[in-house]
């Protein structure tokens, strides 16, 4: 449907995208996710036409973009806080685009009425776009992206202005409401819980570059770049030393950095467990743990200042607590 | 944007300043410097008349500014700390004063002279610098008032509450926290007054007197009164030097000024409620006395009071070529005339120096800058000099008047277009284009609309301006059914008799009117975006 090829795009000294290149199949919800300043609301404006390339191409269904300007190339796009057009009211907001496309009045307002009921605003024609709350906002800025039906949708942070509580509902809803359409996206987060409940397939971007994509739980549980792995929030970015003088009972073939993930530890509630006499289990001292609800957090150490690691675990550990862990070799991956 | 269509954009405006600004500014340089010009300009550096009138120039200048910061500051802290609705209305009501012709101020001040018995005796203020300097704060306050009070406004108040809390008390927080936060915006009202007060001319030809000459008006006198016109073109070389001198340091003190950050929270001014009233009744009475002594002047007939001065205006009298009625139905024409000039001229220009290339943008944002703070004088000067003979002869042709009004309010209309321009979020243009908007309709679907409300508030001032010219218009009425409100006013004001003055109190009143009338609208669109002016 939509394929990136080797995408560049410099400012000044500072190379915001380096070589980027990936493909969006037909009805696929690509997110793209990086922390801020990685590049990539550049590349959804390079996608969008509103931002010039250095090199490579962007292409639909094989047909080079280049020479489209961006309000040729029929693709959706919804800015981060919404740009809604403070001098219209909803319904103008939503028409925007069927009445650039030259759509007659009547039809106009059927499609409006069709496209604010879809979102959950029927009626909402008549308001002021100043006094919409936020969620309300976000979804007229949807309403708007997708009322002339355009190929692609790119979303830009659409969530991020809103508050926990109704980004949390938002994100439940998005995708549903995007297969409802029918339409391929490529949603922009910094946020990996909102990546994870909205992807099918996961970019992980830093610095300008793709460092990892798959589907998100294979990102998650592999991240296979250090720079993807602190982004989706895992802390046990550990070097492993050679084999031998070997912490944490860990056995790899070869030495070097990986990460733990945060559900690979098993405690031992018995000191005379047989991991703990082969010396497959490690000691550790407890020094935090936090109750979430269905789990709980803990920080452990081996030795005072030596390398912390973090874990999930079922049930309470207290801090100061001496107990011993077995790591399940196959959640800890090689990172590079 | 097509090439076509921004080659006009920049085009039009540009032609229009080149021809009816530039051109006549370099001629008048031209003719004061040709010939033995070099001699003549260094003539009235000897003469000690013309030091006397150069150094007044500059301290009545100096004086005016020092008293209206004075007296308007505190006036600038008691608007800051309203709210968001009472400040627009109190910024309303001291707009009106700023916008006043300035031969009506100078008449409501003769009527407030008359009704006190100001003219002679003990206490006379009649023609002298006290009248000038009084004239001068009434006319500024608004500028300050404005300018610093809606900067403060927009200054957080946890500032405040945190030096508070940390210990400093109401006076060591105002100046340590608050006064060097409110310097800019107070550094570039300052140079505002200043300049405004440097530029005087009405004021001064009628409140001074025959005694006290600054430069502007002295250029009036040697060009209209003795036709003098090397040492005329001489004076206003000196104006155009020492006014592109401010103008430079204004515009500098201008870039250092920086955004007020827009807090939702009100900076907490904690006023005593005896301070609070003090200054509104100042503001009463500086602003009201003139305005409530014109309106009583105008209907004072002997002992009582009717409305026959006004009745009076329909009429021809020996001093005016027509009756007074018709000067302000012509002023009216021009006004409307100069203000569709200035919206189309301004407004191409603003949309070059928000969307245009940098170096062109920079060339425009202070080239159309420029005829505001030169002064009037000079402007009609120029073009009375000029734009005499073919292929320009516009001497006989009533058209000249308008133009010199738009020249004058172009860059009202750009000042509040450009910032309203600017403030437009890029990403709605983005999100505009990206919906299918071409460029081109991407201006007609967001920047003009959103941009109307700046265009109507500039339209607005432009048309003000018009209806009040004096400077520049008192070389141009070449033929006397043109004569404007203004100029009529000045000559009823010249001659004396009380029947007379009584006529020039009620056309005074009638075009106090008209402009507030178009205030009122500015402000009602204006809404709560705003700059400085």
């Amino acid at each position: 449907m939509l394929s990136v090829e080797g995408v560049s795009v410099s400012f000044g000294d500072h190379l915001a995208l380096d070589d980027v290149s990936f493909d969006v199949g037909d009805n696929e919800i690509v997110v793209l996710l990086g922390p801020s300043g990685c590049g990539k609301s550049t590349l959804l404006r390079a996608i969008a036409g509103l931002q010039p390339l250095d090199s490579g191409r962007v292409l639909r269904h094989g047909e080079d973009l280049a020479s489209s300007a961006p309000h040729e190339r029929g693709i959706g796009m919804m800015f981060q806080d919404h740009a809604l057009f403070p001098h219209r009211d909803v319904g103008q907001n939503v028409e925007f685009g069927l009445r650039m496309a030259g759509v007659a009045s009547a039809l106009r307002s059927t499609r409006v009425a069709e496209i604010l009921e879809l979102v959950g605003l029927s009626g909402f024609e008549r308001r002021a776009v100043g006094n919409l709350s936020g969620g309300e906002a976000q979804r007229v800025a949807l309403a708007r992206a997708l009322a002339p039906e355009p190929r692609v949708l790119l979303l830009d942070e659409p969530l991020g202005s809103l508050d926990r509580e109704l980004r949390d509902r938002l994100v439940e809803e998005l995708p549903g409401l995007l297969r409802e359409v029918g339409i391929s996206a490529i949603h922009v987060t910094h946020d990996h819980d909102e990546a994870f409940a909205v992807a099918e397939k996961l970019l992980v971007m830093g610095e300008g570059r793709i460092v990892r994509s798959g589907s998100p739980t294979d990102v998650w549980s592999d991240p296979r770049h250090e720079a993807a792995a602190r982004f989706l929030g895992h802390r046990n970015i550990v070097e492993i030393g050679p084999r031998g003088e070997v912490p944490w009972g860990i056995l790899l073939s070869d030495p070097g950095r990986v990460v733990i993930l945060p559900d690979a530890a098993t405690v031992l509630s018995d000191t005379n467990d047989p991991a703990v006499r082969s010396g497959r289990a490690v000691e550790v001292r407890v020094i935090g743990s936090r109750f979430r609800g269905a789990s709980w957090e803990v920080d452990v150490e081996t030795e005072p200042g030596g390398a912390r690691l973090h874990f999930v675990v079922p049930a309470e550990l207290s801090t100061g607590q001496r107990v011993y862990l077995v790591i399940d070799p196959s959640r800890v991956r090689a990172v590079s | 944007m097509k090439t076509a269509t921004k080659s006009i954009a920049a085009v039009v405006p540009a032609t229009f300043v080149v021809v009816f600004f530039v051109y006549p500014v370099v001629n008048v340089l031209s003719t004061g410097l040709a010939g033995d010009g070099l001699g003549s300009l260094a003539g009235l550096f000897e003469s000690p008349r013309e030091r006397r009138v150069m150094w007044f120039t500059v301290w009545q200048a100096i004086a005016s500014t020092a008293l209206t910061l004075l007296v308007a500051l505190p006036a600038a802290a008691l608007v800051a700390g309203l709210s968001e609705r009472r400040r627009r209305i109190v910024r309303a009501l001291v707009t009106v004063p700023f916008v006043l012709p300035t031969v009506v101020v100078a008449g409501a001040f003769e009527g407030v002279f008359q009704r006190f018995g100001l003219m002679s005796g003990t206490v006379r203020l009649h023609h002298t610098v006290w009248a000038i300097l009084l004239a001068h704060v009434f006319f500024n306050y608004a500028v300050v008032v404005r300018t610093v009070g809606t900067h403060w406004a927009g200054l957080d108040g946890r500032l405040e509450e945190q030096a508070r809390l940390l210990g400093a008390g109401r006076w060591r927080t105002f100046t340590e926290v608050t006064l060097p936060r409110l310097k800019p915006a107070i550094a570039s009202a300052a140079s505002i007054v200043f300049l405004f007060s440097f530029t005087s001319f009405g004021v001064i030809l009628i409140l001074g007197g025959a005694g006290r000459s600054t430069i502007e008006t002295d250029i009036y006198r040697f060009a209209v009164t003795r036709g003098d016109l090397t040492t005329a073109a001489s004076l206003a070389v000196v104006q155009i030097v020492a006014v592109l001198a401010l103008i430079s340091l204004t515009t500098r003190l201008e870039r250092q000024r920086p955004v007020a950050t827009r807090q939702p929270r009100r900076a907490s001014l904690v006023v005593g409620r005896a301070w609070r009233w003090a200054n509104v009744s100042l503001m009463l009475i500086l602003l009201g006395t003139p305005v409530a002594v014109l309106v009583e002047r105008s209907l004072a007939v002997g002992e009582g009071y009717s409305l026959r001065h006004y009745g009076a205006l329909v009429h021809r009298t020996r001093q005016l070529p027509v009756p007074a009625l018709v000067a302000v139905r012509n002023s009216l024409v021009f006004a409307v005339v100069a203000t569709a000039l200035a919206v189309v001229v301004g407004g191409l220009a603003s949309l070059v120096v928000v969307h245009g290339r940098r170096a062109l943008s920079r060339v425009f944002d202070l080239g159309l800058t420029l005829p505001l703070g030169t002064s009037a004088v000079t402007i009609g000067f120029g073009i009375l000099v000029t734009l005499d003979e073919p292929p320009l002869d516009l001497r006989t042709s009533w058209m000249i008047i308008p133009i010199a009004h738009a020249l004058i309010g172009v860059p009202f209309v750009v000042r509040t277009m450009v910032p309203v321009l600017r403030s437009i979020d890029n990403s709605l243009r983005e999100a505009a284009a990206v919906l299918g908007a071409a460029p081109a309709r991407v201006r007609r679907e967001i920047d003009l609309p959103i941009g109307s409300r700046g265009l109507v508030v500039g339209a607005g001032f432009a048309f003000a301006v018009s209806i009040g010219e004096f400077g520049a218009t008192s070389f141009l009425p070449r033929r006397s059914d043109s004569i404007t409100a203004p100029i009529a006013l000045f000559r009823l004001l010249a001659t004396p008799g009380d029947l007379l003055r009584g006529q020039a109190m009620a056309l005074a009143v009638v075009l106090m009117v008209v402009v507030a009338a178009a205030v009122v609208a500015i402000e009602s669109v204006r809404g709560t975006a705003d700059g400085g002016l």
